[in-house]
């Protein structure tokens, strides 16, 4: 017996400590997350923790104060620029340190050391359009320039001055939750996250769906559908602007027709992984001339992924060359949207397509030579080792060509054939220095510093606002983009011959840029950046209706204020709707309409057109016209297995503006011929059986129906992290443009008075940690579309002790 | 009498041990106090369990209300489904507590299997 229960308790421990222990039978090693000492409860920061603190770290050359305000922003003031940006680096490990690692894992493609096979795919694909690559070429650049290599080395020492505090215990609740521990931090890292960033911001291309979608349509159609030219394009720098004509004429190569235009294959694959179109933002600056206080007025919302922990963190660096006030990316030094005391600045995604794809033939399956200019070339490889948690290392060999890495080819997508591959051509592997023009921008004084610092600016393409205490405002649309012929790189294109490579690239000077228009303002919203005169072929994915209602809001303000930016950067009206709702309601044939569909034409007929929280008319009025525009182009757009992308939103209603009997109306597949009553009416009917379904969930209200959720970074995986169910307003081609899970990640408005005024506010919190109660602390203020006044600390606030909590940072 | 110093024991024993080791400090709390409080197999295994169950209750219930929950909140919704702190609070306890009885009895046992 007595053996009997000895045994029995050995079994049980054994048992218990591999349960408990280990993944192999829970998800979770509950012993290690839930203990009190080690696991999860150590993360569980009391709500009246004291942040003051004393500190003695090697690396810095000379005292830091930290002062730390009610809302945790941090206030660092130091007598060296690199000491600044080294407690940067400190602050933002302190508060962020799982973020930044894991995005720069993604960056490099490192997400299988962490999850395991399921993310294999993922870190291939990264790998394959060369994200490695294009950091090392960045690093390069950045490292070649001293001031830039300083500012890097101090923000990464800093960084790890926080990592090797860290015990067990003190990880963030991510790496308890997966189980794996942080790494140093390096220059590298940053260089990544740029290049994560570049991908967000300039990924998106749709070179395989038009290449399909030209074969099936023809020309003719193909631009009716996919056109660039928008009627109601209100571009970035005003129309009627005058440009420069370039040099040279470019002209496609002379087998052009045959070639690339004729192509004789469709595609059936598609890109993975591709970044939200939605990406984009909002910025305008308003001169003195239009102003109440005559001190012109920035305003910037960059449209981002909603995530927690969030993209920004807010910061004030003061030292005695610049005190630049905004947020950061916790992963580079420096402030990216703000202001100094003589400037502010803020962005826009240019959505100029910079990537391309080329078709390439490999000698055979090996992919060890490709024919190039009547030859075959040898191509460089490049073995990408993939580490996976559980399982053996994967080598993944990725041949590079004169274009850019092989992305595609048999042994990454199984539809192709042994020696055909895609190359991919991207501005996002060239080597620059960007990292500068922040740098730069944060101690920028004038109109000239702002146009050195952007020059060193390549990709992602921006638009690059800015205003002046002297009175001036500006805004150039700046990156590398490629000089290409008509038409060049909207489809794959032949990789044969050097015929088919880009012309170099658009001169800076000529980049459209604006400084003091007469208008007394400037702006942009993602739109095309120029009209139809600027003489160069500039493809993209671009918005259309945002920057008609800030230009058109703009152009009527006089004695702006702090409080009519804010209010503009919340505005919920509808002008797509303002053009669709007159064709919807003009032919829906209202005979043939039952109860339900009266009352929702009814709703969308006495809407004020304001994408509020709490009315339903909008729903019925989005799904109304996303049905019409499923009618219309379903037939013609369904090849089946061929990817194929839906014509933009602008697209249909243009063309209905323009012609009722548009070609697309009739539906190819019934004998009879429809017309534009037929299609509204049915459309209403499908989406009848939607909104019903919609009003017995109670999601008729707006809110409720787009259901704004700011995501953890694990996704669905972390649900409990996320923030669901806010009730704002806004969407898409809305100024307010908050959708699911996507909208302004930052609302910044600065009034360039003295002392400078400044408002913002991010769907975050400073600290990453989701037992800390800064780590969603500014949402609520964002959902109810309200602000911080940003606390723009000097020498007396710090007399005058306006700080709650203070850290002194010392050399060891 | 033996029992309550061995619930006193093992719960400031378990606390001591945690500050320099890892989870598994709960198995050898239980193994020593097992090894060296002469007591039942079931007195040792109870005291243990109840020793280390209310050290943890306690560490656990001060760290959350200091936080107000919050994360036991979240983590809580991630484990059980619901918001319930003290359900999280409960099952921390009850796993050290359960880890911690197992290594008195294996210790306590063996001393058994010695004696005459």
């Amino acid at each position: 017996m007595k053996y009997m229960v000895f045994v029995f308790s050995i079994l049980f421990n054994i048992a218990l400590y591999v349960v408990l222990g280990t993944t192999q039978i829970l998800p979770l090693p509950l012993g290690s997350f839930l203990n009190m000492q080690e696991g999860i409860w150590q993360n569980a920061e009391p709500v009246d923790a004291d942040f003051n603190g004393n500190l003695k770290l090697k690396g810095i050359s000379g005292p830091v104060d930290v002062y730390l305000d009610e809302r945790m922003v941090p206030h660092v003031f130091a007598a060296q620029e690199n000491d600044a940006y080294f407690v940067q680096g400190y602050l933002h490990a302190k508060h962020r340190l799982w973020q930044m690692e894991f995005q720069t894992h993604a960056a490099a493609g490192r997400i299988s050391e962490i999850v395991g096979e399921k993310a294999i795919t993922f870190d291939r694909n990264q790998r394959r359009i060369g994200m490695v690559y294009a950091a090392e070429n960045a690093l390069a650049a950045m490292e070649k320039d001293p001031q830039t290599k300083a500012a890097m080395d101090a923000y990464t020492n800093g960084v790890n001055a926080y990592i090797k505090t860290l015990h067990t215990s003190d990880l963030p609740v991510e790496y308890k939750l997966l189980g794996y521990k942080p790494e140093n931090w390096t220059n590298f890292k940053s260089a990544l996250f740029i290049k994560q960033m570049t991908n967000t911001l300039a990924g998106y291309d749709k070179d395989f769906e038009y290449t399909n979608a030209l074969k099936l349509l023809g020309e003719e159609n193909f631009r009716i559908l996919y056109g660039q030219l928008p009627d109601s394009l209100y571009p970035v720098i005003p129309a009627g602007t005058v440009y420069n004509q370039p040099l040279a004429q470019l002209v496609p190569p002379i087998t052009a027709d045959s070639l690339y235009f004729n192509r004789k294959d469709s595609i059936a694959f598609t890109e993975d992984f591709k970044p939200d179109p939605a990406n984009g933002s909002n910025n305008w600056a308003v001169a003195g001339t239009r102003t109440k206080s005559g001190k012109p007025i920035l305003a910037n919302d960059p449209h981002l992924g909603l995530t927690l922990p969030s993209i920004w963190y807010e910061i004030q660096l003061h030292t005695p060359n610049y005190n630049a006030y905004g947020v950061s990316f916790p992963g580079l030094p420096g402030v990216v949207i703000g202001f100094n005391d003589s400037i502010a600045f803020g962005f826009t995604n240019a959505g100029r397509d910079v990537k391309d794809y080329y078709e390439i033939r490999f000698k055979d399956e090996k992919r060890e030579q490709y024919f190039f200019n009547g030859e075959w070339v040898k191509a460089d490889r490049r073995i990408e080792k993939i580490k996976i948690k559980n399982a053996v290392t994967l080598s993944d060999t990725v041949p590079y060509t004169v274009f850019g890495p092989t992305t595609y080819d048999h042994s990454f997508k199984h539809a192709l054939s042994g020696n055909k591959a895609y190359a991919l051509k991207w501005v996002a592997h060239d080597s620059s220095n960007i990292l500068k023009m922040w740098l730069q921008l944060n101690r920028a004084h004038n109109v000239q510093d702002y146009v050195e610092a952007i020059s060193h600016f390549n990709a992602p393409g921006q638009n690059m606002i800015f205003a002046s205490k002297s009175g001036d405002i500006a805004l150039q649309q700046q990156a590398t983009f490629p000089l290409r012929w008509k038409d060049q790189g909207l489809f794959v294109m032949p990789g044969y011959d050097s015929s088919y490579l880009w012309n170099g690239y658009i001169p800076f000077e000529e980049n459209p840029h604006s400084f003091n228009p007469v208008e007394g303002f400037l702006s942009s919203a993602n739109q095309r950046a120029a009209d139809s005169t600027y003489p160069y072929f500039i493809p993209g994915t671009y918005e259309v209706y945002r920057p008609i209602t800030i230009n058109r809001k703009l152009a009527s303000m006089y004695n702006v204020t702090v409080d009519d930016m804010k209010a503009l950067q919340n505005d919920n009206y509808n002008v797509f709707a303002e053009f669709a709702r007159p064709i919807l309601l003009n032919y829906v044939d209202r005979t043939v309409l039952d109860a339900d569909e009266k009352r929702f034409v009814s709703l969308v007929e006495s809407w004020n057109l304001q994408n509020n929280p709490n009315e339903t008319a909008v729903v019925c009025f989005t799904n109304w016209w996303d049905s019409l525009q499923a009618v219309v182009f379903r037939d013609e757009l369904n090849p089946g297995q061929q990817p194929i992308v839906m014509p933009e939103k602008f697209v249909l209603l243009e063309a209905l503006r323009r012609d009722t009997a548009f070609r697309f109306i009739d539906d190819i597949h019934t004998p009879e011929k429809e017309n534009l009553n037929a299609l509204v009416t049915k459309a209403l009917k499908n989406a009848s059986l939607q909104l019903k379904s919609l009003e017995s969930e109670d999601r008729m209200k707006w809110a409720k129906f787009k259901n704004t959720t700011v995501y953890h970074l694990l996704k669905n995986n972390a649900m409990p992290f996320a923030r669901s169910g806010l009730m704002n307003g806004g969407g898409s081609g809305i100024i307010n443009a908050t959708q699911h899970d996507h909208g302004p990640s930052w609302r910044m408005v600065v009034e360039l008075t003295t002392p400078t005024v400044a408002y913002g506010v991010y769907p975050g919190g400073q600290s990453g940690n989701p037992g800390s109660k800064y780590y969603d602390y500014f949402i609520s203020t964002w959902t109810d579309g309200e602000y911080f006044k940003l606390f723009i600390m000097d020498e007396t606030d710090i007399k005058s002790g306006k700080f709650k909590w203070k850290l002194s940072i010392n050399p060891a | 009498m033996k029992f309550i110093i061995s619930t006193l024991l093992s719960g400031m024993l378990y606390f001591s041990l945690g500050l320099f080791l890892p989870w598994w400090s709960a198995f050898v709390a239980g193994l020593l106090i097992g090894l060296f409080m002469q007591q039942s197999l079931a007195g040792s295994f109870f005291a243990v369990l109840a020793g280390v169950f209310i050290t943890t209750i306690c560490y656990t219930y001060f760290t959350s209300i200091s936080n107000d929950h919050i994360l036991a909140k979240r983590i809580a919704m991630m484990i059980l489904k619901e918001e319930s702190p003290l359900g999280l609070i409960a099952i921390s306890a009850a796993i050290s507590s359960l880890s911690a009885a197992s290594a008195a009895l294996s210790g306590r046992s063996l001393i058994l299997l010695f004696k005459k």
